[in-house]
């Protein structure tokens, strides 16, 4: 227990420690690029995207627990677009002005800052779903897709969360001209497996402080898993109503910006990863994509482990980088 | 005016000819206090030459938005959302406290069928107990309707309570949500509207430069 004792302001453990560059800012978004590493280069960048709910820094958590590092090292020009805490002046973001609005805008500023007419969008959990609405909408600027953790089903059998949220109004989680609160938001992913997520993650401490290095990551992990942006309302409430309540992106009813979000329409190669031990996105749900793409251009691939040690466990990350490197190849 | 002029003498009938007409709405504005102060004035003097009662005619509190019987009902109501808001929350409690009542049985069930008693096995069976039982009784459709149902009462609560606070601003002669929505959609459009902009000129710059360099 020594370990707690020795914390102080200098001594946390920092993440997202990789260098990067930023390119581009629009309101509380920021989209950055990695600083490349001295090996051979490839010629298509991958621009990563994540979910609202959770803050980008997961995919470079520590640089032995680092999704961009490993893929700087196989030689990847590397993007990622930072959602930003939205607040109250941003209550009336709506799920197109995130689709077709702001990430339009960083794959066109991906695509000029890397002379490139095309990109390899990376998608992890809900940035899969929009990286998915995206490629169907915009076939023309992706290369090759790949999805992490995604839902797609979100009435698939062991769907708690969707069971949870299926019959609930609109606005139940916000008030009027205010977001959804990422505390609630933390405290509904909490609830899922209440036991697990509350007692039983601190019940061995001097496990935990054994080693500096097991309890830096413990650290780095606590401080993103309660780093919670609020959700921008209308965005928030049209993700409830579209996907949880109506899944009207796996019956093709989804429509965006009037016109039709047909996943049959995405036309480049997609690499749908799944997570075998996922609470919050059940491999069912995720596999569910396998229904909307032509077999040609599909592939899917396990991942041992739950929803976030998917890809960022040691073990798995190398798996996925290694699986993920062949198939840009 | 005069009755050749085909205008009618009655002031009322004017009142609401006008109101009817192109005229901008904030002069309309201005004569329907014309309009309503009329009405007043026309059944006071009705009511003192009725030998009426005269007590409502200084009334200011409905002139404020506090005594209508609609703001009552409001008030009422609030006190209405609470009740179901204790109603779900007991059942949604009853639904978790039998959670413990059945992880205790399969916790010792697992307990008797263990080789070995360590506290490391008995935590690992306080775990598993705990998530099969929440697994099984947060699925059912029992906790799913309480659910639904404190969701449903957290949120008409929210309505009422935020429909009393709306009236409590007006009194006040604060900004209502309603003017503080407006600016937000308004600058959330100003924004997306700069960006597209943006976004299409340097599209275009990008364009000219790559052309300029083809073609020196």
């Amino acid at each position: 227990m020594d370990q707690f004792g020795q914390l102080d302001e200098n001594s946390t453990p920092l993440l997202a420690c990789t260098p990067k560059e930023l390119i581009y800012s629009e309101n509380k978004l920021k989209l950055f690029c990695y600083k490349a590493l001295d090996v051979p280069q490839k010629a298509i960048p991958i621009l990563i995207t994540y979910a609202l709910v959770n803050r980008p820094d997961i995919v470079d958590l520590e640089p032995d627990r680092s999704l961009v590092l490993r893929l700087l090292k196989q030689g990847f020009t590397v993007y990622l677009i930072d959602w930003g805490y939205p607040d109250s002046s941003d209550c009336f973001t709506s799920l197109n002005d995130y689709i077709n609005g702001l990430l339009h805008r960083c794959i066109q500023q991906t695509k000029r800052h890397s002379s490139n007419p095309t990109i390899n969008l990376l998608g992890i959990c809900q940035g899969g779903v929009f990286s998915l609405c995206y490629a169907a909408l915009h076939p023309e600027n992706i290369n090759k897709l790949v999805t992490i953790v995604s839902p797609i089903d979100f009435h698939s059998t062991d769907n708690i969360l969707g069971l949870w949220v299926k019959n609930m109004t609109m606005h139940t989680l916000s008030k009027p001209g205010t977001n959804v609160p990422g505390e609630l938001i933390s405290v509904l992913f909490n609830n899922l497996k209440p036991f697990q997520l509350t007692h039983d993650k601190y019940r061995q401490p001097a496990k935990l402080t054994a080693k500096k290095e097991s309890f830096d990551t413990f650290l780095r992990m606590e401080k993103w898993l309660n780093d919670n942006p609020d959700l921008a309302a209308q965005a928030a409430n049209e993700f409830i109503q579209y996907f949880f309540q109506q899944n009207s992106l796996h019956n093709k009813t989804l429509r965006l910006a009037n016109r039709n979000v047909l996943l049959s329409n995405i036309t480049c190669p997609v690499l749908n990863f799944y997570a075998t031990k996922d609470h919050i996105v059940p491999p069912a749900s995720a596999k569910a994509l396998s229904e909307h793409i032509h077999h040609s251009l599909y592939q899917e691939a396990p991942l041992q482990g739950g929803h976030i040690g998917a890809f960022t466990s040691q073990k798995t990350q190398q798996q996925l980088i290694n699986k993920l490197t062949g198939w840009l190849s | 005016m005069s009755s050749s002029d085909n205008k009618s003498d009655n002031i009322f009938e004017q009142l609401n000819s006008l109101l009817s007409s192109n005229m901008p709405d904030e002069y309309k504005a201005i004569l329907r206090n014309f309009q309503q102060q009329g009405d007043f004035y026309a059944k006071l003097i009705q009511h003192i030459d009725n030998k009426e009662s005269l007590e409502s005619f200084w009334d200011l509190t409905s002139k404020q938005g506090f005594s209508s019987e609609e703001n009552f009902a409001d008030l009422t109501l609030i006190f209405e959302c609470i009740q179901n808001l204790q109603s779900a929350l007991a059942k949604i409690t009853a639904l978790q406290l039998s959670i413990g009542t059945r992880a205790a049985c399969l916790f010792n069930e697992k307990q008797a069928l263990a080789d070995n008693s360590s506290i490391e096995k008995t935590c690992v069976h306080w775990l598993q107990a705990g998530e099969e039982a929440f697994a099984e009784i947060s699925q059912g459709d029992d906790y799913i309707n309480a659910q639904h149902q404190l969701f449903d009462a957290i949120k008409q609560l929210m309505q009422t309570q935020q429909k009393i606070s709306e009236q409590c601003l007006h009194y006040l002669g604060l900004p209502t949500q309603q003017s503080i929505t407006d600016l937000q959609k308004g600058l959330h459009e100003l924004r997306t509207e700069f960006a597209e902009y943006k976004e299409q000129t340097e599209a275009t710059i990008q364009q000219l430069t790559t052309r300029l360099e083809k073609h020196p």
